[in-house]
C-alpha cells in the first residue's frame, strides 16, 4: 500500500493511539514522544480522516497528509477512542436552555443520547467496528502495549474483588437482586453501580452510603461495608512501577463519600506517598494475576489498614502528574515511545497468570 | 370539517391510552416511582470543556484547559462500553 506521504514505511517507527480529541492526557503523550513520532487517531473526529485496509495492510492518513501504515507502527496505545457522540453530549447537556429542560422533564425525552439519526448510527458502529479491526491486527503482531481494550469483559468488579481478596483487605460485598426478599436489616452500607449507566439527563448513580433496608428491592443492587477511611489511594501501576498518592477524605467527605463527585475540589489535593514495600510487592503480584501491565488501583486507608476498591485497566492519570514532576508521565512514555523495547500486552488474556514470556521488573 | 372530526378522535383515543396505560402500571405496582431513588442519582460535575480547537499539525487539542480528576464514568471506559449508549446493544 503506497504511504501517503511518499516516505518509505521502513524509515520509519511510529506510536499509534486511539483516542478522542479531549483527551489531555494523550496531549501530554504527544507532547513528550514528539508529534512527528506519533500518529493520533482521534474517533470523534474520524470523519477527518482516510482509512484504507487491506489483505495484509492498513493505511490512515490525517488531513494533513500524514500518515501511517501497518508497517510503520512500532507499538499502539489504547487510550480513550469515544464516539462524538458521547462527547458531545455533555456538551449540549450543559447548555440547555431553563426552557429546554422544562421540556424535556415533561415530556421524559432522554436528552442523551444527543440527536443521532440511523443512519449516523450506523455510520459510528462501522467505524467503530474498524477501528477495532485495526487494534486488533496490531494487537495480533504484538504491538499493542500496556492498556488491555475493554478488560471489563474479563475481569469486571466481582472478579476483581474476588482475586484481590487473596492479596489485600477487601471490605465485605455483595450482589444481590431479590425482588421476592422479605425485609432486609437496617445496615449501613456504601452503594456502587457496577455498570457506571446513566440514570438521567447527566445523572450517574455516585458511589453513596445508604441504609440497606431502604433499598428497593426490585432493583439489582451493589453494596460494600462501610469503611471509615481517613484517607484515599490509587496507585498508578505502570508494568511493575507503581506511583502512589493520597487524599485526605475530610477534605470532601461532608458533601460525598466519592471523591470522583467533587473533582473540582478534590482534584489538586492528591499527594504523591510513599508505599509500603510489602503492599508495592502485593500489587505487583495482584496486577500479574490479572494480567494487566496498566491499572489504576483504588484502596481506602483506614489506620494501617489499606481496603482495596478496585482497578480501572485504563484509569485516568494526568490530573496526578500533570507537569510531569511526578513519575508517571515518564514511566509511560518510556513504555510508549517507539524506540524503546516493546512489551506487548498478552495476546491470550483470559488467561490469568503471568504469561510465558511477559517478564515483570523486579 | 372532517379533519376536525379525526383530530378529535384521535385525542380522545390517545387519552384513553394514556389512562389505560397508567391503570396497568397502578396494577403491577410499577408507577410507585423510580426504584433507584433520585438522591443516588446525582448528577456529574465534571464537564468536558467547551471550546478547544484540534489541531492536526501538532496532533493536540489547543485552546482550553481542563484539570479535573477522574472524569468517572463518562469517559473512564473506552469505546465499547460508550457504544451501548447508542446502539442500545451491550457488546
Amino acid at each position: 500500500m503506497d504511504n501517503a506521504t511518499g516516505a518509505r514505511s521502513e524509515d520509519r517507527k511510529l506510536l499509534l493511539i486511539f483516542t478522542n480529541t479531549y483527551d489531555l492526557s494523550t496531549n501530554r503523550i504527544v507532547d513528550k514522544v514528539g508529534s512527528g513520532r506519533v500518529f493520533r487517531f482521534n474517533f470523534d473526529i474520524w470523519h477527518d480522516y482516510q482509512i484504507r485496509i487491506g489483505p495484509t495492510d492498513f493505511e490512515i492518513v490525517n488531513p494533513l497528509g500524514f500518515a501511517v501504515t501497518r508497517h510503520d507502527v512500532a507499538k499502539a496505545y489504547w487510550r480513550k477512542p469515544v464516539s462524538r457522540f458521547f462527547l458531545e453530549g455533555h456538551r449540549e447537556r450543559s447548555a440547555r436552555s431553563i426552557l429546554r429542560r422544562a421540556v424535556e422533564a415533561l415530556s421524559r425525552t432522554p436528552s442523551y443520547p444527543p440527536r443521532m439519526t440511523a443512519q449516523e448510527r450506523y455510520l459510528e458502529a462501522e467505524m467503530n467496528y474498524v477501528v477495532g479491526e485495526i487494534r486488533n491486527l496490531l494487537w495480533k503482531d504484538e504491538k499493542l502495549v500496556l492498556v488491555e481494550p475493554a478488560s471489563h469483559r474479563r475481569l469486571g468488579k466481582l472478579v476483581q474483588l474476588e482475586i484481590a481478596s487473596r492479596y489485600f483487605d477487601v471490605p465485605e460485598y455483595r450482589f444481590t437482586f431479590e425482588p421476592n426478599a422479605t425485609e432486609r436489616e437496617s445496615r449501613q452500607r456504601i452503594v456502587k453501580s457496577l455498570s457506571g449507566e446513566r440514570l438521567g439527563s447527566n445523572a450517574f448513580m455516585w458511589t453513596s452510603t445508604v441504609d440497606e433496608a431502604e433499598l428497593d428491592r426490585r432493583a439489582p443492587w451493589f453494596v460494600q461495608d462501610l469503611v471509615k477511611a481517613d484517607r484515599d489511594l490509587t496507585i498508578v501501576h505502570i508494568r511493575g512501577q507503581n506511583f502512589a498518592f493520597d487524599l485526605e477524605r475530610s477534605a470532601f467527605v461532608d458533601r460525598s463519600v466519592d471523591w470522583r463527585e467533587v473533582g473540582e475540589v478534590t482534584t489538586p489535593l492528591w499527594r504523591p506517598c510513599n508505599l509500603p514495600e510489602e503492599l508495592c510487592g502485593r500489587v505487583n503480584a495482584y496486577m500479574a494475576e490479572v494480567g494487566l501491565d496498566f491499572g489504576r488501583l483504588d484502596f481506602l486507608v483506614e489506620n494501617e489498614t489499606y481496603w482495596f476498591l478496585e482497578v480501572n485497566s485504563n484509569g485516568e492519570w494526568g490530573w496526578l502528574d500533570f507537569d510531569g514532576s511526578r513519575g508517571v508521565l515518564k514511566a509511560l512514555v518510556d513504555e510508549l515511545d517507539p524506540d524503546t523495547p516493546i512489551h506487548p500486552i498478552p495476546l491470550d488474556p483470559f488467561i490469568f497468570g503471568v504469561p510465558a514470556g511477559h517478564d515483570l521488573p523486579d | 370539517m372532517g379533519a376536525t372530526k379525526y383530530t378529535r378522535r384521535a385525542l380522545v383515543g390517545w387519552l384513553g391510552t394514556l389512562a389505560g396505560g397508567a391503570v396497568l402500571l397502578s396494577v403491577d405496582g410499577r408507577s410507585k416511582g423510580p426504584i433507584v431513588p433520585s438522591n443516588l442519582a446525582r448528577p456529574r460535575t465534571a464537564q468536558l470543556p467547551k471550546g478547544g480547537t484540534y489541531d492536526h499539525e501538532s496532533q493536540q487539542m489547543k485552546g482550553y484547559d481542563i484539570k479535573i480528576a477522574d472524569t468517572g464514568t463518562a469517559t473512564d471506559e473506552d469505546q465499547e462500553q460508550s457504544t451501548t449508549y447508542w446502539d442500545g446493544e451491550s457488546k
